[in-house]
């Protein structure tokens, strides 16, 4: 695989500690070749472009397939094994992926890397010197630590050759075979002719920046919602955006936190972010509550980052997904669930005559070819409802169980009704939010992800006081900033599209509309009556019984009636 | 605001025990109808958000009025409530000094309402009384999510100030988890500990009293070890050392610092202690409103139909057909420029200027004349047609910093 030319065998793997770190090993072309064609480590979220340091990968686990022979082994980065062993829904655990950062530049470890030590170095000075001056005083950075002891340069007679000479690619792949990154980077440094005359910065900057391209070690991170969408989007350069156009940095953040997302809620989510945003509340549910993730038609949720997450079976329990528009039919018809509950039964007679006529063909003890291959046929479509694979989600979920859980999660939505609804998908904003409200429990919040503000300013314009408060639209400003003695500054590129996000909250549409008294109109007549009412008790049963009829709260006449 | 305090005071904290649940403190899965004793927040608008224990038989003070806080109870979240005022003017009651109830004047319902909504955290950082400067939800939702925080997390929290972070960090932890907050100021820690009571984040939250610099985090939370750490200190490098002690290998750390020199010594003693991939980052939401401004098309750049909304002086179409259009058209002018109508009447000051824009209607002779000798009088701008286009626009006042956030891994021994 393409990251610094190295293939980990991620067999290597097994056994590591979050957090611990590992060398890349340089392999063989053929090697690599042979390594790829195993499918141990599958290159998908890897751009071609050198400049990455984050990678991803999976392991697969053993599905029971021909591959289970080849690799038994599996990796474990999580230390989940046991949540592996007993998995009773291998549909999750297919894959467990290994996720791999190389921090070189960051790491602790001075003998790997000069240029750590001297950063090190620089900041200590830096901080003794602080520290010396106390905490009160406020002194600027004393520049004197970084730049006394070197000589001035600038980049006055910096010459930028055009041709100047590079390692060919063959050279490169000889010295990353023989050599540390260390002297790597030191010949690298040799042969570019304008290093002397770089200022001490860009010295530095260069030994940096090739040190990270070069290097070989790694760390094992946790994978969790931010490391993940981290790894996928370093690997598109932090300013890209790949999956639904979602900044997953800091927009995922506040999704999961307006939507109130914790254990035990119960979130209605339609998603188009490929199984992030799914997987994200699934960990934060961490098995209490549920997920209805909801989908439209005939379509499917697609959910393939899901299994980066390592979801335990628990975690999985509390997933329901869930087809919205089979249960919006259902839920605007007279007859309520009538479209799912007739596909169930449907199901269930269908099974019987399956049933029926496979135990005719065992009575008949016909032997002959094309009985058994009618009775090949009836298993097949058997097992397609799903009545024959038990308690276990093979592949997709069957026919039976999608029609049983979506029975089950009408009467879920229609009881209980969604603590939060979170809407981050291709669907049409404005209808599907109109649509999905009535799911919503009043006062429970709701979040809209678009990437245009447009779809949000015209459901905002629909959307008046009687269906929701606080509503507010907002995107958001990330900046990285790097941190350096004398050399701090913002990042020179950043990501400058998060996309939109509009929250509020749910009003309750059954409130007492007639109740609320609407003041510019009944404000002087309800203050009449009141005051006419306290003089004259007749009156007051008037007033009482024309509060009734038109808008006057039942608060006031029952005041007024008291008061007599 | 005031009254909102009182209720929380007067409430003894942990008045039950607190259950074993399965559910975070904040999840509204049981919170359909407000109960007494509930912590409910009063919405009105964006600028005024209240929060209050409901309790039966007690009045709730609000910038609209009077809450009668029986009315709240058995009501459904998300319903809206109007207070009730007595008739009596405020100064006068409060001249008296007599109660709002039974007083000569009946209650009415005065206009303006709130919707009542259950407690979020978010909210929380808007209905809180600030005993400190406030982390904002943006801010509070990145460190939660960048300390990896999940359902059983141990974090360790110092200071506390006014409990805004915590809320989120207690949400994220539930029902397992834990939240360890240090503060050092003891009239803020009484405080915090009393909001906690009331949301009844007891047994998530532990609240203590302590000098994290001098003191560290503790020898229970040390031996127990914590998964993520956060400090919003003023020297975060000086409890660093405590940090590490703390932290489990490779748990998350973050800090929270408004300057930049801040950060730089957080990143220095950072690295000397062993933290890798130190990342500091900066958000900063921006809001949008939605509304209508005012544009002019110039005369050249006019339609057909715009030309004959705004009819141009001793035009080419002059004569009594031309007037009796205008006439006819004059109350369709109307509705088509109302939107910049209602836009001119806010701009007070152009008073002069607004009339002239309007396109002028002539319902006799008389005036239509003397419009026609008026509009020849004018200069040629003021012959360019007015539109309303809805825009959508950043607030004029955003938040300009809050602080940096510096995330590391702490060191993997």
């Amino acid at each position: 695989m393409p990251v610094n030319q190295c293939t980990i065998m991620t067999e290597g793997l097994i056994g590591l500690r979050i957090g611990e770190c590992f060398d890349l090993k340089p392999l063989e072309p053929e090697a690599r070749l042979q390594a790829f064609a195993k499918s141990i480590f599958m290159p998908r979220f890897v751009a071609e472009k050198e400049k990455k340091f984050t990678i991803m990968g999976k392991v697969y686990k053993d599905k029971g397939g021909p591959q289970q022979k080849k690799q038994k082994k599996q990796g474990e980065d999580t230390g989940t094994s046991a949540d592996a062993e007993t998995d009773p829904h291998p549909k999750w655990a297919l894959y467990r992926p290994v996720r791999c950062a190389n921090t070189v530049g960051l790491l602790p470890d001075a003998s790997m890397d000069e240029l750590t030590l001297r950063r090190t170095q620089l900041l200590e000075a830096l901080n003794e010197v602080e520290d010396d001056l106390g905490m009160t005083r406020t002194k600027p950075a004393d520049e004197e630590a970084s730049t006394s002891n070197a000589k001035m340069r600038t980049n006055e007679h910096l010459i930028d050759i055009a041709g100047r000479k590079q390692p060919s690619a063959e050279e490169m792949g000889l010295m990353r075979a023989t050599m540390t990154e260390q002297e790597i980077v030191d010949q690298l440094q040799k042969a570019n002719e304008n290093f002397g005359e770089k200022t001490e910065y860009s010295q530095e900057k260069f030994r940096r920046e090739k040190m990270l391209k070069h290097s070989r070690k790694m760390r094992v991170l946790p994978t969790n919602a931010i490391t993940i969408a981290a790894t996928l989007w370093s690997s598109i350069a932090e300013t890209g955006m790949k999956f639904a156009n979602f900044r997953a940095r800091d927009v995922l953040p506040q999704i999961l936190a307006m939507a109130n997302v914790q254990a035990g809620s119960r979130p209605l989510l339609v998603e188009s972010t490929e199984g992030l945003l799914t997987g994200a509340i699934l960990e934060r549910l961490a098995g209490h509550g549920r997920l209805y993730c909801g989908h439209f038609d005939t379509g499917w949720s697609d959910l393939r980052m899901l299994h980066f997450f390592n979801p335990s079976p628990t975690e999985i329990a509390t997933l329901r997904e869930v087809n919205l528009s089979e249960v919006l039919q259902d839920f605007s018809g007279e007859e309520p669930l009538t479209t799912l509950q007739t596909k169930l039964e449907r199901l269930y007679e269908h099974k019987g005559k399956l049933e029926q006529r496979l135990a005719a063909l065992d009575d008949s003890n016909a032997d002959d070819a094309t009985v058994s291959a009618q009775r090949a046929d009836l298993k097949k479509n058997l097992r397609a409802i799903g009545f024959t694979i038990r308690g276990t989600r093979n592949k997709l979920p069957t026919k039976e169980a999608d029609a049983r859980e979506n029975v089950e999660v009408y009467s879920e939505l229609k009881n209980a009704q969604a603590t939060s609804l979170i809407l981050a998908s291709k669907y049409d904003i404005k209808r599907s939010f109109f649509g999905l409200l009535k799911f919503l429990k009043p006062g429970a919040p709701f979040v809209v992800f678009s990437e245009a503000v447009d779809p949000l300013v015209q459901l905002r314009e629909q959307a008046n006081n009687k269906v929701a408060v606080g509503m507010a639209i907002q995107e958001t400003f990330c900046r990285e900033q790097q941190v350096l003695p004398s050399r701090t500054h913002p990042l020179m590129s950043m990501s400058g599209r998060s996309g939109f996000l509009l929250s509020g909250h749910k009003v309750d549409p059954d409130a007492e509309e007639g109740q609320l008294v609407h003041v510019k109109v009944n404000k002087l007549a309800a203050y009449k009556e009141a005051v006419k009412s306290e003089r004259d008790p007749r009156a007051a049963k008037d007033a009482a019984r024309r509060a009734t009829q038109t808008s006057v709260p039942a608060e006031v006449s029952a005041a007024t009636s008291s008061s007599e | 605001m005031a009254a909102v305090e009182k209720n929380l005071t007067l409430e003894a904290p942990a008045s039950e025990e607190p259950a074993h649940r399965e559910s975070g403190p904040f999840a509204c899965d049981d919170k359909d109808i407000i109960k007494d004793g509930d912590l409910v927040v009063v919405f009105e608008n964006h600028t005024s958000i209240t929060k209050v224990k409901v309790k039966r038989g007690e009045t709730f003070e609000h910038r609209l009025g009077t809450f009668d806080l029986d009315h709240f109870v058995g009501k459904r979240y998300g319903s809206r409530v109007q207070p009730m005022r007595n008739n009596m003017n405020q100064r006068k009651r409060a001249r008296t000094g007599r109660a709002s109830r039974g007083e000569s004047g009946a209650l009415v319902q005065v206009g303006g309402y709130a919707t009542l909504l259950p407690l979020t955290p978010e909210l929380w950082c808007d209905a809180v009384s600030r005993r400190t400067a406030i982390m904002f939800p943006l801010d509070n939702a990145m460190v939660v999510s960048h300390l990896h925080l999940k359902p059983g997390s141990v974090v360790v929290e110092s200071g506390t100030g006014s409990g805004c972070l915590t809320n989120f960090l207690a949400r994220a932890v539930a029902p397992h988890g834990r939240v360890h907050t240090f503060e050092f100021n003891k009239a803020r820690v009484d405080a915090a500990k009393l909001d906690f009571a009331a949301a009844k984040l007891d047994d998530v939250v532990c609240c203590t009293h302590a000098n994290v610099y001098e003191n560290g985090f503790g020898a229970e939370v040390e031996s127990t070890k914590a998964d993520a750490v956060f400090l919003d200190l003023p020297a975060p490098w000086l409890a660093l050392p405590h940090a590490v002690k703390v932290l489990r290998p490779f748990g998350r750390i973050c800090t929270f610092s408004p300057c930049i020199e801040q950060v730089q010594r957080t990143a220095a003693k950072m690295a000397k202690l062993g933290f890798s991939s130190i990342m500091t980052l900066e958000c900063l939401p921006r809001e949008f409103r939605i509304t209508k401004i005012k544009t002019t098309v110039p005369v050249v750049f006019q339609t057909e139909e715009e030309k004959a909304i705004v009819r141009r002086p001793g035009g080419s179409r002059g004569g009594a057909n031309a007037e009796a259009d205008d006439v006819a058209k004059g109350e369709a002018d109307e509705d088509a420029n109302k939107a910049a109508a209602a836009q001119r009447k806010r701009a007070r000051p152009e008073r002069k200027q607004r009339q002239d824009m309007r396109p002028f209607q002539t319902s006799s002779l008389e005036t239509s004349v003397a419009a026609v000798i008026d509009q020849c009088a004018r200069p040629m701008q003021e012959k360019e047609f007015i539109t309303a286009d809805r825009v959508i626009l950043p607030f004029d006042r955003q938040k300009g910093h809050t602080g940096y956030l510096t995330f590391a891994y702490a060191p993997f021994k």
